[in-house]
């Protein structure tokens, strides 16, 4: 689901399990690749996952550093777990997912 | 499929203006962490009313975007076409205004300078300018805003845009042609010049005058080249299960752009411009759609149709024709049609008229601010011996003509057998492009012209600037004939094209 600077805090940081965020920016063609492996993982994976568009959403961006995009985070009961920074294949998301879900 | 971009907000609108607080860096893959902590803003040019507020309303929410035959689209959008006098541009100028858009151009004439030069003409006359002009408004009703402007002249340009503060830049302002690149020195520089370095000025006055104006930007499939291995042609960019693998480790490749493997000085440029205009779009929040055509043919669109002053150039020189432009005219002139070495090659096409769709397409589903995309405007993979054969069948089926096929000496450098797998996605899924028009189609409607006494006889007088006489080598020498042979009496061999459209 899109999240924005309005709902991450409701949807994200207040949120009893795991969420995987897609940090990503309007201009970035790795961020669009990632975009559909995204949207096919939240209709097969039972995790909640939320893209924060950091160029509409600069408040969230800044707050969590985003320093370059695609940053993938895994957010357990609203803390940042594990991040990557830069395009990744799916399997290494599956990978990351395993790893929050232990 | 009609509202494909009904969901598409003020974000990708170009009437929305930024109002402060936009983090230019952050289109780079670094974000300015100091930027200010607060929600970007807009205003839109077009409803001033409004102030300054968050770009959420959506094309289909907003009474400044109307429904129509492709998609919505926005009322009496200002579309800038740079080129509006080639064999593209004046097509598209024509079909845009018929939908309502408020049409501007230039172009310098350098398109009919280049063919007189090499001493030949457009076989389909063209009207000057003034007389185009005055049909496209007495026929259509259109009111084109055009100057006479070199890309080159900057000043002129940058003023002109000023004026005219388009919505979207159609940018045809090209020398198109591979054998023209490599003649000499003088004409690769020349063509170099004009398309990377006009380019590159169009970006910058883009950034200072309309950044907001999506550039749609002509590129070709012939900067990626015909990969030996087989290796697919992705859209511009390799799709986020690429990977790549060395000595264990696995890196993913997604949203990086693919190779590029440039086949003349000419497909060069148009490769430099790739690159100048992905760098535009990180550094300055331009957007762009860099097009990946396939091969061009045809003489058909609606608006060109209505009357004779209206016609769109054909030409059918070593240099500037096109190849199954080419095959026509000589089926037409009773030459046997000419294929270059082995004519195993296999190349992406597309017929005028579905061009100028998938432009309209583009045009009304701008990108976002930052945005740059790459599509493959592709409607069929053909290999070059299959096009002599088609074009024989149709010459012979349906005008009696007796076609024969020749292979000659291959003027170029490049591989005359090769797998080919293509994928075109984007514009039939994301942008509603529908194919409307066979090969077999197009090239009967091509016969038709090209038969009228008048163009017959225009392609007779320049029938001497048919053959190739420009070779890759330098070396200045017709090509000579490898073999003779009828239609049909060929075995199929070698490989075949896969074009992938499928979602």
């Amino acid at each position: 689901m899109e999240v924005t600077d309005k709902t991450f805090k409701q949807e994200v940081e207040n949120y009893d399990w795991v969420v995987l965020v897609d940090f990503w920016g309007s201009w970035c063609p790795p961020c669009k690749t990632i975009e559909e492996v995204i949207a096919r993982l939240e209709k097969e994976v039972d995790v909640k996952i939320c893209s924060v568009n950091v160029n509409r959403n600069p408040i969230t961006a800044k707050k969590y550093d985003i320093y370059g995009v695609p940053t993938l985070a895994i957010f357990r009961n609203g803390k940042e777990e594990e991040r990557s920074v830069g395009s990744v294949t799916e399997g290494q998301i599956l990978e990351m997912l395993e790893r929050a879900n232990k | 499929m009609a509202c494909i971009n009904a969901k598409k907000t003020c974000w990708n609108c170009p009437a929305a203006k930024f109002k402060g607080n936009v983090d230019f860096t952050a289109c780079g893959q670094s974000r300015n962490i100091e930027a200010e902590n607060a929600q970007i803003m807009i205003e839109c040019r077009r409803r001033p009313g409004l102030g300054h507020f968050e770009p959420t309303i959506t094309f289909e929410d907003c009474p400044e975007w109307e429904e129509g035959d492709y998609g919505y689209m926005l009322k009496n959008m200002k579309v800038m076409i740079l080129g509006i006098d080639g064999y593209l541009g004046w097509a598209l100028a024509l079909k845009l205004g018929k939908l309502g858009c408020k049409v501007s151009g230039v172009d310098n004439y350098w398109r009919r300078d280049c063919v007189a030069e090499k001493g030949s003409h457009t076989v389909v006359p063209i009207e000057r300018m003034t007389d185009r002009l005055h049909a496209a408004r007495e026929v259509h009703g259109i009111d084109i805003n055009f100057r006479r402007i070199d890309v080159m002249d900057r000043d002129k340009l940058r003023e002109f845009m000023d004026e005219v503060k388009p919505e979207a830049i159609v940018h045809y302002a090209e020398c198109p042609s591979a054998p023209y690149s490599m003649v000499d020195a003088k004409h690769a520089i020349k063509v170099q010049e004009n398309n990377v370095l006009g380019t590159l000025g169009v970006l910058f006055i883009m950034k200072d005058i309309a950044p907001e104006a999506s550039l749609i930007k002509l590129g070709t499939m012939g900067e990626y080249g015909a990969p030996l291995t087989g290796r697919p042609l992705f859209e511009g960019i390799f799709p986020s299960d690429a990977a790549l693998e060395w000595k264990g480790r696995k890196w993913s490749l997604g949203g990086e752009l693919t190779p590029r493997d440039p086949v003349s000085f000419y497909h060069c440029s148009k490769v430099q411009d790739t690159f100048n205009v992905y760098e535009a779009c990180k550094y300055w929040w331009l957007r762009s759609y860099d097009i990946m055509q396939g091969v061009i043919y045809g003489v058909h669109t609606d608006e060109i149709a209505t009357d004779p002053r209206l016609k769109t150039r054909f030409d059918m020189d070593e240099w500037f024709g096109t190849v199954v432009n080419r095959f026509v005219a000589q089926a037409v002139l009773g030459m046997p049609l000419t294929i270059y070495g082995r004519g195993e090659q296999i190349r992406a096409f597309i017929a005028l008229d579905d061009a100028m769709q998938c432009m309209v397409r583009l045009i009304f589903s701008p990108p976002e601010p930052g945005q740059y995309d790459v599509v493959n405007q592709v409607s069929g993979l053909f290999k070059v011996s299959d096009i002599a054969e088609a074009v024989a069948r149709v010459g012979k089926e349906k005008f009696g003509l007796e076609i024969k096929i020749q292979r000659i000496e291959n003027p170029r450098v490049e591989s005359e057998k090769h797998p080919l797998e293509v994928v075109s996605k984007k514009l039939p899924n994301e942008f509603g492009f529908e194919q409307g028009v066979t090969l077999e189609k197009e090239v009967e409607r091509m016969f038709e012209v090209l038969l009228q006494p008048e163009v017959k006889k225009r392609l007779e007088e320049k029938k001497h600037t048919i053959m190739p006489k420009t070779r890759w080598s330098g070396m200045k020498k017709e090509s000579g004939t490898l073999e003779v042979y009828e239609p049909g009496s060929k075995e199929k061999e070698g490989f075949e094209g896969v074009l992938r459209r499928g979602a």
